[in-house]
């Protein structure tokens, strides 16, 4: 077997930690902003909405890794959906993952360059947060999950404390009156927060790393889960602490921690966002520009992945800059009609195309002589 | 095995480029007494020996030409026994002056051999038989060996052994007579604790070995010996408890150990620079450490220890970062006073990586996040500074960095003076000069008291010299350099590993069971398990439940 497939080993944990913090990123950074922008005071219940949307979806991923033991989604699209079809496929999901990976280092270094460096050039930010992708996509998928994990307490902590701290000027009542705008604007709005949850699909190219492969589903629903539960309060704090201004600011996480002023010795710790921005921030790239890497190494079987690390972060350095011109073009980019409508149909079609595919070819295996069951050969 | 490192790319390219002499290809293995036969001119002449003579003065020849007819070599000449027909036999001592303890030759060796006590004892008749009272009768050391080849024998007498011939027998006897002025125990002046023993390694591999047996009586306790260094030959000492060390681990180290293949080891460093995981990254992945005490609480965890002759410092394996913060007395201290000296040395591990670099970031960039009335001070003190704040902390970075490396090699009388006069002149007179502000004095002087907290002195050094580059980004790009530089250190230790274990362990990845040893020790009555780099079939160290409480039924009687 090519050094292309080669077996990493992450826990049931890292991959729970992985999805949360992929969630988290896109929260602290773009969904407030996003959704104060469309929905304002019911934006907590899309998030609701979404979030219970997008178990299914984590569900029938992880069916698909258990139907295909041992193969990612790049080997097992292929084996289903023919060369042709299936590398088209791979393609399609590896400019998904560039796309996303360029995104995640325009909107960290707009966040930058608006809150504490205006003179700097975003593309000088780009280029440094991609680059630190690289250096951890280089180290492979272990390293990565290892740094998520060290990382995930003192994230999920930061983001606690902010919404703790802040919870002094909480006012329930500003998300007063509820569903204003009727039930059918609510779940629309949900869509472009379930195509961020619906990132997970990535995972499909993760489970077979997975040790033991049966903590799969379980981490999945776990990472979800626990994204939504900081996710949907986050929601509700900025609105609740912010009131009517949480539509124009630049960052809402950032505005709260601003907000903290804790008996005159806790102030300004709007280093804590900063940090944990930047740390999530290489971590999403470095997950997703491997993700690209090993989704062409095995699409092409090549030896190793490790020689298209820094090309591919060029690509992504280069995405960032030419994708949006301002963060008023992410933010109307990843708004729900947007990224939610294509980020949706691209993410629920591509699995659900491949489901019907496996289950087609397995029956197609199944009348074949002498093949029980159609069961995949399990590539070790 | 298979993977080709850079630097063993460009050794190939430097040698491709020296014309002629080329590196053989390794030998199988050194401690085979067979291998040092061979003479390889890379690694310098060893003489190349055949087997002992039957003849006494032609092994005298021959050891005497061997030395180069080096003065401190003493071949003495005895005869054996003291009546009957066999009298006169001929022997031959031989030993180095100076490393061997004489009264012992005189007296365990010399003075039976020469019949000087009384009464008839075993049989001279033949050489053979000769050979055989003095092993089993006549030699009162304990510690005897035989040989028939040189090699072993210049080593041995080379290691302070007496060798002892008897004339028409091609064997040599080697009595351990070893005694050399050696410095005494004494407090490791490296880890010093104010809780717990006071006796450091010395330089002789022996008594460091002493000093772990003693304190460890279990037969488990392990000791294997090898040579490494062709010209040095130097003793290193492989240790592990059996049954808690994990074989696997064993087996891997003594296979870097044996890989080894250099003319010599001087320090420990030699070794670890061997056989570490990655050569090229600033930080140790050994712990060294002076202190016994230390070694075998490594040993009880599982670890693996490298002692080797010469060298104070013993090297322990695996090491994780999270032991490079421990000091002996955590272990020591009521575990909550050890927690809290934990968390401060972790703290002052990051000042003496960051601190500068937040003051230039947040003087230079971030001015908001500072209170306004500190803001305002640092402003008027600054008001009349030439520099920019990354060029002031360099200046000062820098010479405090000289006086401490200038601190440490001037000589024990004048080093405190120096060192006064210097921190004066650098702190008080470069204020006064308009060069720095006082603001930064305080910032660099706490950074160099702060790296000095950490008793992992190596660290301490990675952490100096990366301060300089985290301070440049800091210059560059504010708290987002910093970040980045605090990032590209943490990949590294991510992707770190120390014989196998994640460098970071037990926090990336997340040990959870381990979580109890690192910055915050628990009481030691929760710690009934081991470490899990320890074998796992016998994790457990201690009956569960020992929290001392009191006795049931109210108080105690006195």
């Amino acid at each position: 077997m090519s050094h292309g497939s080669q077996i990493w080993r992450i826990s049931g944990r890292q991959l729970a930690v992985l999805v949360v913090l992929n969630r988290l990123f896109s929260a602290t950074t773009l969904m407030p902003l996003i959704t104060s922008d469309h929905m304002g005071r019911d934006a907590w219940i899309s998030g609701i909405i979404s979030v219970v949307a997008v178990l299914p979806l984590a569900l029938l991923v992880a069916k698909l890794g258990s139907m295909h033991p041992g193969e990612t989604l790049a080997q097992y699209a292929v084996k289903v959906l023919g060369r042709p079809l299936g590398g088209a496929l791979i393609l399609l999901y590896v400019w998904f993952f560039l796309a996303l990976a360029a995104t995640a280092g325009r909107t960290v270094s707009e966040t930058y360059a608006v809150a504490f460096l205006p003179f700097t050039p975003v593309v000088v930010l780009v280029t440094v947060t991609v680059f630190l992708g690289c250096l951890a996509a280089r180290q492979g998928l272990e390293v990565v999950a290892r740094g998520a994990e060290g990382i995930a307490l003192p994230v999920m902590a930061v983001f606690v404390l902010i919404l703790a701290l802040s919870s002094d000027q909480l006012r329930l009542e500003r998300l007063q009156p509820i569903l204003e705008n009727g039930v059918g604007r609510v779940v629309t709005a949900a869509t472009g927060s379930f195509a961020l949850f619906g990132e997970v699909i990535a995972v499909a190219m993760i489970i077979p790393f997975v040790r033991p492969a049966k903590a799969v589903r379980g981490s999945l629903l776990w990472g979800l889960a626990l994204g939504g539960g900081l996710l949907v309060p986050s929601m509700i704090w900025i609105v609740g602490v912010l009131g009517p201004t949480a539509d124009s600011q630049v960052n809402p996480l950032l505005a709260l921690a601003r907000m903290v002023r804790l008996a005159n010795f806790l102030e300004r710790i709007e280093l804590l966002p900063l940090v944990i921005w930047t740390l999530m921030a290489w971590l999403k790239i470095g997950t997703y520009i491997w993700l690209a890497a090993i989704g062409l190494t095995q699409l092409f079987n090549l030896d190793d992945y490790r020689p298209l690390i820094y090309p591919l972060g060029f690509a992504v350095s280069g995405l960032s800059l030419v994708l949006y011109r301002s963060t008023a073009d992410i933010v109307r980019f990843f708004s729900a009609d947007t990224f939610g409508v294509f980020a949706t149909v691209f993410e629920v079609g591509t699995i659900g195309l491949l489901l019907l595919a496996t289950l087609a070819w397995r029956g197609v295996a199944r009348l074949k002589p002498g093949n029980q069951g159609g069961e995949a050969k399990v590539n070790e | 095995v298979g993977r080709k490192l850079p630097g063993d790319i460009v050794a190939r390219i430097w040698s491709a480029l020296k014309f002629g002499r080329r590196r053989r290809g390794k030998p199988a293995g050194l401690d085979r007494p067979a291998d040092l036969q061979e003479s390889d001119p890379s690694f310098g002449p060893l003489p190349a020996g055949p087997r002992l003579w039957a003849d006494l003065d032609r092994n005298r020849d021959y050891i005497v030409e061997a030395y180069g007819g080096s003065p401190d070599l003493i071949t003495r000449e005895i005869l054996l026994g003291w009546e009957g027909a066999d009298r006169g036999r001929r022997a031959l001592l031989v030993h180095f002056d100076g490393l061997v303890d004489k009264k012992v030759v005189a007296d365990n060796i010399i003075h039976p051999l020469t019949g000087q006590t009384a009464g008839p004892h075993g049989d001279l008749s033949s050489p053979a038989k000769a050979f055989e009272t003095i092993k089993t009768r006549y030699v009162t050391v304990s510690d005897i060996q035989e040989t028939d080849e040189f090699p072993t024998l210049l080593f041995k007498v080379s290691s302070g052994d007496c060798a002892v011939f008897v004339d028409g027998l091609d064997r040599a006897l080697i009595c351990s007579a070893r005694g050399w002025p050696e410095r005494a125990v004494e407090e490791p002046p490296s880890e010093s604790a104010v809780r717990g023993p006071r006796d450091g390694f010395t330089e002789n591999l022996l008594s460091n070995l002493t000093f772990i047996r003693r304190r460890i009586k279990d037969p488990r306790l392990r000791v294997a010996v090898m040579r490494i260094g062709r010209i040095t030959q130097t003793n290193v000492a492989l240790v592990h408890v059996a049954g808690v060390a994990r074989p696997e681990l064993v087996a891997e180290a003594q296979q870097r150990l044996q890989r080894i293949d250099v003319d010599g080891i001087v320090e420990s460093g030699y070794i670890e620079e061997l056989i570490e995981d990655d050569p090229f990254s600033p930080f140790p992945q050994l712990h060294r450490t002076e202190r016994p005490d230390r070694v075998v609480g490594s040993l009880l965890e599982g670890r693996i220890a490298i002692l080797i002759d010469g060298a104070p410092m013993v090297l322990v394996a695996p090491a994780g970062f999270a032991q490079f913060l421990t000091a002996a007395e955590d272990y020591y201290e009521r575990f909550l006073i050890g927690s809290f000296l934990g968390l401060i040395r972790a703290l002052s591990f990051f000042a003496a990586l960051l601190l500068p670099s937040l003051y230039i970031a947040v003087t230079t960039f971030h001015q908001e996040l500072l209170p306004t009335s500190l803001i305002l001070n640092i402003a008027a003190q600054r008001e009349g500074i030439p520099f920019p704040a990354f060029v002031e902390a360099l200046i000062l970075e820098l010479s405090f960095d000289v006086l401490r490396e200038a601190s440490v090699r001037l000589p024990r009388l004048i080093g405190p003076t120096i060192s006064i006069v210097g921190v004066l002149v650098v702190g008080q007179a470069a204020v006064q000069a308009g060069l720095v502000s006082p603001f930064m004095v305080i910032v660099v002087a706490f950074t160099g008291i702060a790296s000095f907290a950490a008793p992992g002195f190596g660290t301490g050094l990675a952490v100096r010299v990366i301060r300089y580059a985290v301070m440049a980004l800091a210059a560059s790009l504010g708290l987002f350099g910093i970040l980045t530089g605090a990032s590209v250190l943490y990949i590294h230790l991510l992707s770190l590993r120390s014989f196998g274990l994640p460098f970071l362990a037990p926090l990336a990845p997340l040990i959870t069971s381990d979580l109890k040893d690192t910055v915050i020790r628990m009481p030691w009555w929760m710690m009934n398990h081991r470490p899990s780099i320890a074998l796992r079939a016998n994790r457990r160290r201690q009956a569960p439940g020992q929290k001392p409480q009191p006795p049931p039924g109210g108080k105690a009687k006195p």
